[in-house]
């Protein structure tokens, strides 16, 4: 009879315990917290590396295959150059690469003849923005290379990176 | 009792706590550190990507360096791989027989390949001078006043045949020594023991005995030998003929000074010694031989410097084509052998080839130049008669292989075959001709269309006013005739190519080498045209006064007529030729391909 009764909380011990959890709670809840922020961050800069990446192997690899630039029809200060790649055994193609108005940077095939633009598709990720495509040209003695200088931003983490390729144009040997 | 039940239960909480933080921690970090490690892990990957084409990219123009800098021969086929290492590597695949050539390059960094693929050709530029080549057989220029205008290379003699002809060249000439064969070799078992000669009275000098087995010239010896401190006296080695049994040295065939700062000093070790030899005529087959290694500045009376000597290696038993004697100089000097003894030595028969009384506007170089006059530096070892001294620190020119290989002429035959086969063919008005295989004799009189590879079997004749015109289809290519038969070129015929850079190739099988019925006869009194004439195996003459080509190259030719001129506009490149016709490697395309 004096013994049936189960030894309970002390009021003092139950106050320690759950101030220790919510302290525990509350640290668990911040490292979570900065490290969700920490994971977004990571993707928002994979993101903008994957469209540089993606943009400026592409256009090197055209501008490199190409034999020069369509004057007429590029605006390299603004970002829009339309390139004449030669192709063996046949008439040459053109390309244009070009920064569209929601911010991305966007492949057309470029008819030479009649000026006629065929979408392609698009070069750098949906969640980033191309803030700033410059093209350049340099002309040398024997041969022409182009400069890119592209700056692609992410809108929700305000990341935002610069990136730079040259390359000569090959075809014209 | 009370405390028991509560131990079991105690410190529940803060576990389940610690446990499921511990959770919660890895997951977070998981979340992190597995996307940063395939980010990286692809970043990676581009740069391997990125290296394996700048790779391909620089085996590419190191290959078009090469050439240029004419460290790759005009024909060379074959694969260039540039040093990396760490799991990078570059080749580039060579093909195309003269020009254009493809490169085709491959990088590997990593697991990424990526390929490069360029086409050059020889075109306008300076990265080379060309040459008219001439092999074995030398060229011998008799015609009075006749001159090549450009550069000559022959692995034989140059030569104006002792006619005085004042013939000349107004660019280098080049004479290489040709066709050295090693006859004799007694080089193994080496220095099985040791012969010294100079040292002691009773051994001044040696004669070693031999026979030969073909009727050449000696070009030079070898021995395996070293000194002993300086020896202060001269040492002259000849090879000699026979006198009962003993040398005779009255009937010297070649001779030449041994170069005692050439042979290694004692502690060092010995060296097998090259000596090249002076003067040498023809020697006969089973004669017998001595190669004498003589000490002339000894008499009798002098004292020998016991530590100043030469010492030679030996082997006993093994060589039976002669034998080794020295020389005792007590009373009239005896000869006595050694018995079973031979020392090592090997005898390289061959000729060295010269410069003879034809003139070089520029640069003149071989083993011997005598009776000329050069423009530029004169570098011979041997000289006589010329307008400056030669310098003799150079080394003699080497032969130059030719750039048409056997594997060309047979795959030329074949795409011949392929148009189908004829006999003997008489062209007198305006026909198309190619591919075709002639059997028999082809005769152009009137104008010729090549459309196709040619081979005539037997003799092409190109009479005085016949034409081959090389069809429009051949663009920027090249036609090729190959002749086994005798080919004689007409005094006014005419080769017209296609596009610029084409040319009619006529490549000429025959070995016949006789001034009267050659290989190829070029009578042209004018400028041939687009043609080259190539005879690699047999004898080119150049009777008519102006024999212009585009290229000429064979294994001996003869330049008969007076007042001839040989002009050319490619030949072979060397970048000792400092002037005449040039020309460089252009790059006609160079991109990345997806596959070679």
């Amino acid at each position: 009879m004096k013994n049936n009764y189960k030894k309970g909380y002390s009021l003092v011990e139950t106050v320690g315990y759950v101030a220790f959890m919510a302290i525990m709670v509350a640290v668990i809840a911040y490292a979570t917290n900065s490290l969700f922020l920490a994971n977004k961050k990571i993707k928002a800069a994979r993101q903008i590396e994957n469209s540089a990446i993606a943009s400026l192997d592409r256009m090197v690899r055209d501008i490199r295959a190409a034999s020069d630039i369509v004057a007429g029809y590029s605006s390299l200060g603004t970002g829009t150059l339309v390139l004449t790649i030669p192709v063996s055994g046949g008439s040459p193609i053109g390309e244009k690469f070009y920064l569209s108005n929601d911010k991305k940077i966007t492949l057309n095939n470029f008819d030479l003849a009649t000026q006629a633009e065929t979408p392609v598709g698009q070069l750098s990720l949906s969640g980033v923005q191309v803030t700033s495509l410059v093209f350049t040209k340099l002309t040398s003695q024997h041969s022409n290379a182009i400069k890119i200088v592209l700056t692609i931003s992410h809108p929700a983490t305000g990341l935002s990176d610069t990136f730079y390729a040259t390359a000569v144009m090959r075809g014209s040997y | 009792m009370r405390n028991k039940s509560k131990n079991k239960s105690d410190g529940q909480v803060i576990m389940i706590t610690v446990v499921a933080f511990l959770v919660i921690s890895l997951a977070v970090i998981a979340g992190v550190a597995v996307p940063t490690s395939n980010q990286v892990k692809s970043v990676l990957d581009l740069k391997h990507s990125k290296q394996g084409y700048l790779s391909a990219d620089s085996t590419n123009e190191e290959v078009l360096y090469r050439l240029n800098k004419r460290w790759l021969s005009f024909s060379y086929v074959g694969d260039v791989t540039l040093p990396f290492s760490n799991g990078r590597n570059a080749t580039s695949t060579i093909s195309g027989m003269a020009s254009p050539k493809i490169i085709t390059s491959e990088g590997t960094d990593g697991l990424t390949t990526r390929y490069g693929k360029s086409t050059i050709s020889q075109g306008v530029g300076v990265a080379f001078n060309y040459g008219v080549q001439v092999g074995d057989g030398g060229i011998s220029i008799t015609g009075n006043h006749a001159y090549v205008d450009g550069n000559v290379y022959s692995n034989g003699d140059v030569t104006d045949g002792g006619n005085l002809s004042d013939g000349s060249v107004t660019g280098s000439i080049f004479a290489a020594n040709s066709g050295l064969t090693p006859d004799v070799n007694n080089e193994s078992p080496l220095a099985e023991g040791v012969t010294n000669f100079g040292k002691t009275s009773t051994a001044r000098d040696l004669a070693q005995s031999f026979t030969v087995s073909q009727s050449l010239p000696v070009h030079s010896i070898k021995m395996y030998i070293k000194k002993y401190d300086t020896p202060g006296y001269t040492t002259t080695i000849q090879i000699v003929s026979d006198t009962g049994g003993n040398p005779d040295l009255a009937n010297v065939l070649a001779t030449a000074d041994l170069n005692s700062g050439q042979v290694p000093t004692s502690p060092s070790s010995p060296i097998f010694l090259e000596v090249v030899l002076n003067g040498s005529q023809s020697l006969s087959v089973g004669t017998t031989y001595w190669l004498v290694v003589k000490n002339s500045a000894k008499k009798v009376s002098d004292s020998y410097d016991n530590s100043k000597y030469y010492q030679v290696g030996n082997n006993v038993s093994d060589y039976s084509g002669g034998t080794l004697k020295t020389y005792n100089i007590a009373g009239a000097g005896t000869w006595s052998s050694v018995p079973n003894t031979d020392i090592n030595f090997d005898v390289i028969l061959g000729k060295s080839s010269e410069i003879a009384g034809v003139d070089a506007g520029g640069i003149a170089r071989a083993h011997t130049v005598r009776n000329i006059n050069a423009g530029g530096n004169i570098y011979c070892k041997v000289e006589s008669g010329n307008n400056k001294s030669c310098i003799t620190t150079e080394d003699d020119p080497t032969p130059q292989g030719f750039p048409i290989s056997d594997a060309n002429i047979y795959e030329w035959r074949e795409a011949a075959l392929a148009g189908g086969s004829i006999g003997s063919k008489s062209i007198s008005g305006t026909e198309d001709l190619g591919p075709k295989k002639v059997s028999g004799n082809l005769t152009i009189s009137g104008t010729m269309n090549l459309t196709g590879t040619l081979w005539v079997t037997g003799d092409l004749t190109i009479d005085d006013h016949g034409v081959i015109n090389l069809d429009s289809s051949y663009g920027t290519g090249s036609g090729v005739i190959v002749v086994n038969g005798l080919t004689t070129i007409g005094t006014q015929a005419e080769f017209n190519n296609a596009d610029a850079g084409s040319y009619i190739g006529i490549f000429s099988t025959s070995t016949s080498v006789s001034l009267g019925s050659p290989a190829i006869a070029l009578t042209s009194t004018q400028a041939a045209g687009d043609v080259i004439v190539n005879a690699q195996n047999g004898l080119i003459v150049i009777g008519g006064n102006h024999a212009s080509v585009r290229e000429a190259t064979a294994y001996k030719m003869a330049i008969t007529g007076t007042d001839s001129k040989v002009e050319y506009v490619t030949g072979l490149a060397d970048v000792d030729f400092i002037s005449g016709p040039s020309g460089a490697w252009n790059v006609d395309s160079w991109a990345e391909v997806a596959s070679p």
